[in-house]
């Protein structure tokens, strides 16, 4: 059964003047566990996309199912609730709380789970243990590197345990072996079961998922 | 989650010093001017030594006849004979009738030429039982001794320094405006900020040649309020029915509370428009000192949300909701507003420590009652202007950052919903 199913929807970008098809009745199914990359040239929509599935915004037309449940189509307070348990993401440009220090950003999805302070801690050492940051819970972002910054993020967005992962060029903004080793953490969670979706430029990591989907213009080519 | 919010308030003040400064500055001047205004109206009406019961005395203080025959109307205080009339209501636990506020009359010792002038008031017996003055020597002159029109006095100790020395004073002479009196007890110095209990000299009402009186009408418990009015009302009744066409109403009785507002009616109704009136204006002085600084730091806290744009992207991209938002914004401009809340109690304390005689028209080395200063309301009151404000000032950034999507908030797209 497949854990994501898009059923052809369509994203349109509306201003006064102009009205621009970001998505053109897209349709996919990624299976549970699979590693899937979106690969295509700026502007295709591949972002776009990653934000639908991610039910960060809603499609002008279309259906989005997660886990059998169609998630498009959710008041605003259930959706919030199913995106905290059902998906992570990790950004290209990390977006972490700048004010906060490594524990508070990772611990940011349990506490808006009933999830106490002290179980909030541990799950949160837990994570930044997986991902080789259990020395830096105090830092703030502005003291970490890259590399680490993109390691907190995806402590973040794993701490809640979801079943999918979605990822914006995580390796975008990291040298190259910073991003071999972010590329290995999210091989080891696929691992562990969390499907993956990528948003990716560079060809070879995208040879390192299981699939690759490709985008032009708002289209899906094969 | 609180605990979270709290340290990144914090962290937040740290962040932005200049932004913090003035949003604390500014919340501060704006709760200055309230709490000058709270707090004077505290001190006016603050139950503590020697007012201890001023929570559950009632003030009745003028009356208006009129005679319908005559087509003549005339108001004033309560006259000596319906003060005596009132003095028999049977709710209250306790009457006293006394003279409207105080005089100044010239005192010396007998047989000396020049005299000073003291602040004199002019009481009855129960008025001693009403308050508790600190007696330093003596004892207070009773009812009999009122109603006898016998002359005894009490002093405060420094009147007694000034005219005795160290000598002890009970059972010496003092002449108040020509006239002898005994004196039978020295009570301790009284702020002039307690308006029935405050004096320096305190004689028998019936020693002197006064028309106008006030009644102060203790209840057993404020419960008791309707109880008396309904009394006075009653005597009112019986009055008019027996001296027709002679009508009288009484204004009040009133709590200390509201006697501070000094509202003024010739009738019931009249009574009634005006005290709406005062309240009305009231609340909006203080709605319009708080609004003006609001829209101030509005664009402060709409600043101040704006560069927090993509933080609320990823909170809700993690799972908040728009409520859990808009509750964040709100408490940390509410810790801003806290700290600028107690900021301006303070200056407010300096505004009317050092501007006392003006404002709370007593003289400037006046000592005011800790307890009015520092009170269980007047902290309530701080606390509830302060979210009053925070409201007003981060009510609608907080609304217009929780409104917007996650996508336009990532992105730093402020301009779009």
């Amino acid at each position: 059964m497949s854990i994501i199913s898009v059923e052809q929807i369509t994203k349109i970008y509306r201003t006064k003047e102009v009205e621009t098809v970001a998505l053109d009745n897209v349709s996919l199914e990624i299976e549970k566990g699979e590693f899937v990359s979106i690969m295509g040239p700026s502007g295709c929509g591949k972002s776009t996309l990653l934000n639908l599935v991610g039910l960060l915004d809603v499609p002008s037309e279309g259906k989005i199912i997660i886990n059998g449940t169609e998630a498009s189509s959710m008041a605003d307070r259930k959706m919030a609730s199913f995106r905290n348990s059902t998906l992570g993401f990790v950004f290209q440009s990390f977006h972490l709380i700048n004010s906060l220090n490594v524990l508070d950003n990772v611990e940011l999805p349990l506490l808006y789970r009933k999830v106490s302070e002290r179980a909030r801690r541990e799950k949160a050492k837990e994570v930044l243990e997986k991902v080789g940051l259990s020395h830096r819970t105090k830092h703030y972002p502005s003291q970490l590197s890259g590399g680490q910054c993109q390691r907190v993020a995806i402590a973040r967005a794993i701490v809640g345990n979801p079943a999918i992962l979605l990822a914006d060029e995580p390796t975008g903004n990291l040298d190259s072996s910073m991003g071999a080793e972010i590329m290995s953490i999210l091989h080891n969670l696929n691992s562990e079961g969390t499907t993956i979706v990528m948003v990716t430029h560079d060809e070879r990591k995208a040879r390192e998922t299981t699939r690759t989907i490709r985008f032009f213009d708002g289209h899906r080519i094969n | 989650m609180y605990k979270v919010y709290l340290k990144q308030a914090v962290a937040l003040l740290r962040q932005n010093p200049f932004i913090s400064t003035v949003s604390v500055v500014g919340t501060a001047l704006a709760i200055m001017m309230v709490m000058t205004l709270i707090v004077t109206q505290e001190i006016r009406t603050t139950t503590a030594a020697p007012e201890i019961n001023s929570d559950r005395i009632l003030t009745m203080r003028v009356q208006y006849l009129s005679d319908t025959a005559r087509n003549s109307m005339s108001g004033g205080n309560i006259s000596m004979e319906n003060g005596r009339l009132l003095k028999g209501l049977a709710t209250p636990e306790l009457i006293s009738i006394q003279g409207v506020g105080t005089l100044e009359q010239p005192v010396n010792l007998p047989g000396e030429t020049s005299a000073r002038n003291y602040t004199i008031r002019l009481t009855d017996g129960n008025y001693w039982e009403m308050f508790r003055f600190k007696w330093l020597a003596g004892r207070p002159y009773g009812e009999e001794e009122v109603d006898a029109g016998v002359a005894d006095a009490v002093i405060d100790s420094r009147v007694s320094r000034e005219l005795f020395g160290e000598a002890d004073p009970i059972g010496k002479t003092i002449v108040v405006s020509f006239r002898e009196y005994r004196v039978t007890g020295v009570v301790d110095v009284v702020s002039p900020v307690f308006p029935n209990a405050y004096s320096r000299i305190w004689l028998p009402y019936t020693t002197q040649d006064i028309t106008g009186m006030q009644l102060l009408l203790l209840a057993r418990d404020r419960g008791d309020f309707p109880a008396i009015d309904r009394e006075v009302r009653e005597v009112e009744y019986n009055f008019n029915i027996a001296n027709a066409p002679k009508t009288i109403w009484f204004m009040g009785p009133e709590s200390r509370k509201f006697m501070s507002l000094e509202v003024w009616a010739n009738d019931t109704e009249g009574y009634a428009r005006a005290k709406k009136r005062t309240l009305a204006i009231r609340g909006a002085v203080i709605a319009f000192l708080l609004l003006i600084p609001a829209v101030n730091l509005a664009g402060f806290s709409l600043a101040r949300s704006r560069k927090r744009t993509m933080e609320i992207g990823i909170r809700k991209a993690f799972g908040a909701r728009r409520g859990v938002i808009m509750v964040q914004v709100l408490f940390e401009n509410f810790i801003t507003s806290l700290l600028g809340g107690f900021l301006g109690l303070g200056l407010s304390y300096a505004v009317i420590l050092t501007s006392r005689a003006w404002l709370l028209d007593i003289p400037s080395g006046s000592e005011i009652p800790f307890r009015s200063l520092f009170s269980v309301p007047v902290f309530l009151a701080v606390l509830l202007f302060s979210l009053i404000l925070n409201l007003l000032s981060a009510g609608i950034p907080a609304y217009r950052s929780s409104a917007m999507s996650i996508v336009n908030c990532l992105n730093r797209n402020d301009n779009k919903k």
